[in-house]
């Protein structure tokens, strides 16, 4: 677990960068690769490795494990949007939205020094607890809503989640993977992209180009979820940061006066 | 008088050539005093190359003494790191990922203490440029470097473009004082200390790489970056070039750049070209790799790919 901490010091730089779509996934996985050659050289067995030993918990079944499955297509985002109703420990119901529930359920399975201030909060008034915890999780409104845009209409649910054990991913060959092996599952389908993954071509990898160099530090290599999510795979879209201003009037798109201004100012080149 | 009118009058003659020396020449001795206070010992200074153990040790503390009573700080680090035998940083970038956030244009400015510019003014000192092209074409004459809306935008992808540390640098053979020169690692670096702004570097390239301190750089205190190095992101004087370093600060260290770390779709790629398992020999090996401007001959260490 040594690796692990060190992955955690590190995260931040990884979250600061994350598109807001994804915000979601980041608590789930965190795979660190602690190797002491270059990342390229990974294997998959070398990967499992170090991952097998984190988060395996993902909690669906709080909901859906007293729950027979619907085995029809039906339209995901309308079955997550109506609220839920949650009982906390004192026993009163409240009703939540989706995010709101998946939120509960993370706060219980990741207790932090922040949660015990929002532990009390849950005894007063719920949801003012769980907004801030979402708040302070990076998690959105957005995420609530489950739209499943992945494979155009060809794949369903239980294509990827197992029907029995919805904390389980599921090969076609019927494998059970947890969340953080989901890149396995990925592969299936994404062959090429998971080969690419694998060399360090494909994704993000942070951290050290040579972790011989210091081999107290990790490189820590993202998985396909914390950059795509996977109900929704397309890399959202983003404000770009302001352009460079141009000293040298652009033809076209600057006024005259601007550019005989500029001459007065002293303007250079844009060097 | 209209410039038409003075040579009209023949004033352009003895008189009027001396009148002119005296005021460039008092202009001259004015530009020093507004930037920089004189230092005897950054005056006598030598190139960096040429300083032994000592000198060079006695130098970085000299920095970090200014920089620190400059920008008000006690934490000012100025390392020179040397090259690492077996190595040549290269960088690959996936031009079917890259979006055009500009996240890596910004990451740079903080980690490199460029210039902030004056808000009105606008007058950053940036690295990287970004280019905004039409889809099917690499006509880099007609890309947009302006853009400022929601990316990527239909029809366009985008081309970060910074120091590609040419092999063959056009830079390094124009300096005529050699205060730039390509390290044993492949980076191409500066002393700022032996620049004399002469500018004929940011002429020579091909890439828009070089930068040119016109003003002394403006950097607010609390946005320094005090970890830095000799030939990168230490505080740079007015009148001096400066230019893309790979973050020698950090990559001498083992660490990636700055742009390749905030990068949010990993188009960036950084290694070891001379290290055969590095992920730049795996794109180089499996990817379409091409060189931008490959026609002017300048063996660039930056590769770009599309996958």
């Amino acid at each position: 677990m040594e690796h692990l901490g060190n992955a955690r010091r590190l995260s931040p730089i990884l979250h600061g960068t994350k598109p807001a779509a994804s915000g979601l996934w980041i608590p789930l996985i965190l795979m660190t690769l602690g190797m002491a050659a270059p990342a390229a050289g990974l294997t998959t067995s070398d990967r499992l490795a170090v991952i097998s030993d984190q988060l395996g918990y993902y909690p669906c079944m709080d909901c859906h494990g007293d729950q027979a499955t619907y085995t029809q297509p039906r339209i995901l985002e309308e079955e997550h949007v109506e609220p839920l109703l949650y009982t906390d420990t004192e026993g009163v119901v409240h009703q939540v939205t989706f995010g709101e529930r998946l939120a509960i359920s993370q706060l219980i399975a990741e207790p932090k020094a922040w949660d015990l201030r929002s532990e009390m909060l849950a005894k007063v008034g719920l949801s003012i607890g769980i907004r801030e915890y979402m708040e302070f999780n990076g998690l959105s409104e957005e995420d609530s809503v489950w739209v499943l845009t992945h494979g155009g209409g060809n794949i369903w649910c239980l294509n990827c989640h197992d029907i029995e054990d919805r904390n389980k991913l599921v090969k076609l060959n019927g494998e059970k993977l947890t969340f953080n092996q989901s890149q396995l599952l990925c592969g299936e389908c994404h062959g090429p992209a998971l080969h690419d993954w694998e060399l360090g071509i494909h994704g993000k990898t942070t951290g050290y180009w040579n972790l011989a160099m210091d081999s107290g530090d990790v490189s820590i290599r993202k998985l396909c979820v914390e950059c795509h999510n996977p109900h929704a795979p397309a890399f959202a879209s983003m404000q770009a940061l302001p352009p460079p201003v141009s000293r040298i009037p652009r033809r076209g798109v600057d006024a005259p006066e601007t550019a005989a201004e500029d001459r007065e100012n002293g303007g250079h080149g844009h060097e | 008088m209209s410039r038409k009118a003075r040579f009209k009058e023949g004033s352009c003659g003895r008189r009027g050539f001396l009148k002119l020396l005296t005021v460039t020449a008092v202009g001259a001795m004015a530009l020093p005093s507004e930037s920089e206070a004189f230092d005897l010992d950054a005056f006598i200074q030598r190139h960096f190359k040429e300083l032994d153990k000592e000198a060079l040790a006695k130098t970085l503390r000299r920095l970090e003494e200014k920089y620190d009573h400059d920008y008000g700080r006690d934490d000012f680090k100025v390392r020179a790191d040397g090259p690492q035998p077996g190595v040549h940083y290269a960088y690959a970038l996936n031009l079917s990922k890259c979006i055009g956030c500009r996240r890596c244009v910004q990451a740079c400015v903080e980690e490199n203490n460029q210039h902030r510019g004056d808000p009105e003014r606008g007058d950053r000192i940036d690295y990287i440029r970004v280019l905004e092209m039409e889809k099917g074409s690499l006509n880099v004459e007609k890309s947009e470097h302006f853009y400022d809306h929601e990316v990527p935008a239909e029809g366009k992808y985008y081309m970060p473009v910074q120091c590609h540390h040419c092999n063959d640098a056009p830079c390094v053979k124009a300096c005529p004082v050699e205060a730039t020169w390509q390290e044993p690692d492949g980076i191409v670096v500066v002393d700022y200390n032996w620049c004399i702004g002469c500018r004929y570097c940011a002429a020579a390239c091909p890439y828009w790489a070089r930068k040119f301190n016109w003003v002394k750089p403006r950097i607010p205190s609390e946005e320094i970056n005090p970890d830095t190095h000799y030939l990168g992101n230490r505080p740079r004087y007015q009148g001096v070039m400066e230019k893309c370093t790979f973050c020698i600060n950090r990559v001498r260290r083992g660490l990636n750049p700055a742009c390749h770390d905030i990068c949010p779709t990993g188009s960036r790629k950084f290694g070891n070209l001379l290290d055969e398992n590095s992920v730049i020999r795996q794109i180089i090996a499996t990817k379409r790799v091409f060189i931008l401007k490959e026609e002017v001959g300048t063996d660039p260490s930056f590769y770009y790919f599309f996958d």
